[in-house]
């Protein structure tokens, strides 16, 4: 928590769309679930995780809707779209693939 | 699915603001509480404490709303707000300078709609018929040369045989004399086949048009008004339907009246039906008008005809064979003469709005390099490039649409003005509106003018080095070299298209007076024209109708006042009563179309002819005495090449009152105009009416006294004598004249105008690039001249600059004139297009004014203190 690793946006989008692959939430619970997740490692910054969502929703891979929260008030919940489904199956792919390259080279010699 | 959902997601972005805010203050609002309750429960804040740190550790509530508007694509609208604002407060600022670019956008954008309002009343806009371009004019051409109709033999046959067409029709110009309602009245209207009204497919507005049996001898005599006719004349009587009217002091039947928008041909207020003549051998010359069959293209109609014309040919005497058949849209037979003088008018306001357009763009970069400071502050804080263009293209933009709005406001005003000045062979000039398609064009225009000046200074502007400029002291910053190139040329672009301008201006004005200069052959000031046109009911002989015109006459010259009185059957300007060709003898085979008037004893004196040799006909020539003719000068170098005409004689045999006689020439004058001053008149034969039968058509009058008081005298003579008889048209002949070359004076005008305003904007381009050189070379001058240069040095430095892009823009000027001015040679009037006159002229009179605008800011530079000059260096 003292040093949280920092995110590149394209990483921040992957995991909202991760989180969100479980079930649709609000944001405040994105940002609390992928802390949970990364057993605090990851802190999502809250300016970037709002323009983050919208952003993921103009791009069609989220939509919203306003719906009672568990403690009943009016909250913003996102959910995947097909077309998220879709990129996160591509996202996750690619950064397998990174990782295990990166592994490669860390672990060589 | 995917790109639907991405699209309404903008759109609700950019259509419903409020809403979208309110939602982002939602979610905020959601999560911090969120936060505030995590913070209570599971971290054991106090409530305070834990809204505190919530909201810390959310950041800027501002930047977040920004992000989140960068999301949604809504920024740049805020972005362009601003842009605007800061553009607003920016022009206003620079009063003077946005005056200057708002007055050039004014003028330029002003002066290119109102060609265009012209063009687009002219030559686009459709005429307003159903499927008018399926309507096409239908005329007989012989050895090239158009007839503008056709004979009655070829109609029939075209109608019989032809079936190229859905309807085919013939018509005539008409001409009566309306009595009963109030002053007799001479009313112009056509007579034409039923068939008609079926090519133009309007249908009637009131009543019915022609039927068959309309046309068969015998039938009852019926009229078709227009609608104008029928509002004015008859105060639009809803029961005007089988009234009577006298027209031609016949009666005719009111059968139908024809909605506002039928009018065809141009002037009629009324129809009447077309009985084809059917006397064998003589045939007239007709129009014909046909609504071609869906596919077929006038050309494949023409081929038609055209294989009909070997039954046509069989029909008709071999004098009135045609060789060829013409038919075109009805459009391009109404309009297909100014097409191309309005092209050219518009080609030249063109040019016109690109030097605008040029002027500007090089004030904008002007402007831009003395504003290099504030680009390189704002790109070293971070503004990205394309953010310095959008704010200079907001700002160009801001103007162009204010010249624009301006500009669109030129036609509304100039149009009626312009209606006054074109010519009446502008067909449909009184028609020209300003409308929806005007204002699109006028808007388009802006827009385009816009960019066209904007873009260059702002990708210009926008490039500078961010270190450079802000080292620099920006009063002595010219902008950098590419941009000063650009400059440069925009005002060689300037000098060569108002040279362009210019030399067809000269071209056009050269012609112009040259025609003005031509002599008429006759004195037209103080000579008025009239003639009666006797309706064969009440005048049904030569003799009732010579009796009326000499009766008329005799009164006119005993009113005081009154010079000359003379009776003719053509007038000068007015054509001629009827043509022959003749051979010189009679072996002669070459023959020469020859005019012929017959004119009374007093001709001569009233038109004013200029006499050359011998007299004009006079009070001798009677029957019984020698028979005699003058001639003008063509006719006389036709018959008598190199002689003198007068006292010779010729076996000329026109008709029966000839017998073979020999006729003698008494006098040679100078060739008449016979159409207009800039068309050379064909040789020209006056016979003597007083040894002839012929029935006057003019009465010619010279009089000191004033045109309304002439008119009005006639007028009561005539009414006098026949209470029944209009005068039909009264003519001042000096008005004739100017009538015309009234398409010359009108185009030269405006030529003239758009190269004045050229040169105009030309002359400040360059002065404003010179003083700006001046200005920005101070400390360099200043240095010189320390160093000992003399003013003249100085002087010769900054004008060699000037003189060269001068005489760039003077060549290239001359290059594209001598390529263009070929285009201009059918509109001019004996000048050659590629005058070498007229072209040194215009380029040196050009490169005088140019070289004149560099010298005044030359000058400046030779008072450079070489002291103040070093000292701006502080």
């Amino acid at each position: 928590m003292d040093n949280p690793v920092a995110m590149r946006q394209g990483t921040l989008d992957m995991l909202i769309l991760k989180a969100l692959s479980l079930e649709p939430m609000h944001g405040w619970l994105i940002a609390e679930r992928i802390k949970q997740f990364s057993k605090d490692a990851l802190d999502v910054p809250q300016g970037s995780l709002y323009p983050a969502l919208h952003r993921l929703e103009g791009r069609g891979l989220l939509m919203s809707e306003w719906r009672a929260s568990d403690d009943n008030r009016r909250a913003k919940y996102y959910k995947l779209t097909a077309a998220g489904r879709r990129d996160l199956a591509t996202e996750r792919a690619e950064w397998e693939r990174f990782m295990l390259a990166v592994q490669l080279v860390m672990k060589a010699g | 699915m995917r790109l639907l959902r991405a699209i309404w997601f903008r759109l609700r972005s950019m259509f419903q603001p409020q809403a979208i805010n309110a939602e982002f203050d939602d979610e905020l609002n959601f999560h911090i509480d969120r936060e505030t309750r995590e913070n209570i429960i599971q971290r054991g804040m106090d409530a305070a404490d834990a809204r505190r740190v919530a909201l810390a550790q959310f950041g800027g509530v501002e930047r977040f709303k920004e992000g989140l508007r960068d999301e949604h694509g809504v920024r740049w609208l805020d972005d362009l707000s601003a842009d605007v604002r800061h553009g607003v407060r920016l022009l206003r600022k620079n009063a003077l300078f946005s005056a200057t670019v708002i007055v050039t956008l004014m003028l330029g954008i002003g002066a290119t709609s109102t060609i265009f309002a012209i063009v687009n009343s002219v030559l686009l806009r459709p005429l307003p018929y159903p499927r008018a371009e399926r309507i096409v004019s239908i005329t007989e051409t012989h050895k090239g040369v158009d007839r503008n109709g056709a004979g009655q033999y070829a109609f029939q046959t075209w109608q019989q045989g032809a079936h190229s067409f859905t309807a085919i029709a013939i018509w005539a110009q008409a001409s009566a004399v309306l009595t009963g309602y109030g002053e007799p009245v001479d009313v112009t209207g056509a007579a034409a086949s039923p068939s008609f009204f079926s090519v133009l497919n309007i249908p009637v507005a009131m009543g019915r048009t022609f039927a068959p049996e309309d046309v068969v001898d015998g039938a009852t005599r019926v009229v078709v008004l227009s609608h104008l006719w029928w509002k004015n004349t008859f105060g639009g009587d809803s029961h005007i339907l089988n009234r009577a009217v006298m027209l031609n002091g016949r009666s005719r039947l009111v059968i139908g009246v024809m909605p506002e928008t039928f009018a065809f041909p141009a002037t009629a207020k009324y129809w009447i039906p077309l009985t084809v003549p059917n006397q064998p051998g003589m045939e007239y010359s007709f129009g014909v008008i046909a609504r071609l069959r869906d596919g077929i293209v006038p050309a494949v109609a023409r081929r038609e005809l055209q294989g009909l014309s070997v039954r046509v040919d069989s029909l008709r005497a071999i004098m009135n064979r045609a060789d060829e058949v013409s038919v075109v849209t009805l459009h391009e037979r109404l309009f297909g003469s100014v097409q191309k003088p309005l092209a050219i008018l518009l080609a030249a306001v063109t040019v016109l709005l690109l030097i605008a357009c040029a002027n500007v763009a090089n004030l904008t970069l002007a402007r831009s390099a003395s504003r290099q400071r504030e680009f390189a502050v704002r790109l070293a804080l971070g503004a990205g490039r394309w953010r310095l263009v959008r704010q200079l293209l907001v700002e160009s933009s801001i103007l162009a649409l204010i010249g624009g709005a301006l500009g669109a406001v030129v036609p509304v005003v100039v149009v009626s003005g312009f209606v006054k000045l074109s010519p009446a062979s502008v067909a449909g000039v009184s028609d020209i509106r300003v409308d929806g398609t005007v204002l699109l064009f006028t808007a388009v225009t802006s827009v385009v003018a816009a960019l066209l000046f904007g873009l260059a200074p702002a990708l210009a502007g926008s490039r500078s080095g961010t270190s450079a400029a802000l080292g620099a002291s920006s009063n002595r910053t010219s902008g950098n070299r590419s941009q000063r190139t650009v400059r440069a040329a925009l005002v060689v672009f300037e000098v060569s298209a108002a040279l362009t301008l210019l030399t067809g201006a000269a071209l056009l004005t050269t012609s112009f007076t040259r025609a003005m200069a031509v002599n008429p052959g006759f004195v037209p000031s103080n000579v008025y024209a009239a003639s009666l046109s006797l309706p064969a009911a009440r005048y049904p002989n030569d003799a009732s109708q010579v009796t009326l015109y000499q009766q008329v006459a005799e009164q006119l010259r005993a009113v005081p006042g009154i010079e000359v009185v003379s009776l003719s059957d053509s007038r000068p300007l007015g054509g001629f009563n009827f043509s022959k060709k003749l051979a010189r003898s009679p072996e002669e085979v070459q023959k020469v179309d020859i005019a012929f008037t017959s004119v009374d004893a007093n001709y001569g004196r009233a038109a004013g002819l200029h006499l050359i040799a011998g007299r004009y006909i006079d009070a001798s020539d009677v029957r019984g005495a020698p028979r005699a003719i003058m001639m003008t000068r063509s006719a006389a170098n036709h018959f008598f090449p190199g002689q003198n005409a007068v006292g010779r004689s010729l076996p000329l045999e026109i008709d029966e009152n000839d017998a073979g006689l020999p006729v003698n020439v008494v006098g040679v004058v100078e060739d008449v105009a016979q159409f207009s001053l800039d068309v050379k008149p064909w040789p020209q034969i006056f016979l003597a009416s007083g040894q002839r039968d012929v029935v006057p058509q003019h009465i010619v009058v010279r009089t000191g006294l004033a045109e309304a008081t002439v008119r009005a005298t006639l007028k009561s003579i005539v009414m006098r004598a026949d209470p029944l008889q209009p005068v039909n048209r009264f003519y001042a002949l000096s008005d004739e004249v100017a009538r015309s070359i009234a398409p010359r004076r009108f185009n030269s005008i405006l030529v003239n105008a758009f190269a004045g305003l050229a040169l105009v904007l030309a002359l400040v381009g360059l002065y404003g690039l010179m003083a700006n050189t001046v200005n920005t070379r101070t400390r360099e001058l200043g240095i010189r001249m320390a160093l000992g240069a003399q003013s003249s040095n100085v002087l010769q430095l900054v004008m060699k600059q000037g003189a060269w892009l001068v005489l760039i823009g003077v060549a290239l000027g001359a290059v594209l004139s001598l390529t263009l001015s070929r285009t201009l040679s059918s509109m001019l009037y004996d000048v050659p297009a590629q005058d070498p006159v007229i072209f040194v002229g215009a380029a040196l009179s050009l490169a005088l004014v140019a070289l004149l605008a560099c010298y005044i800011p030359a000058r400046r530079a030779t008072r450079v203190s070489p002291i103040s000059a070093l000292r701006q260096e502080q």
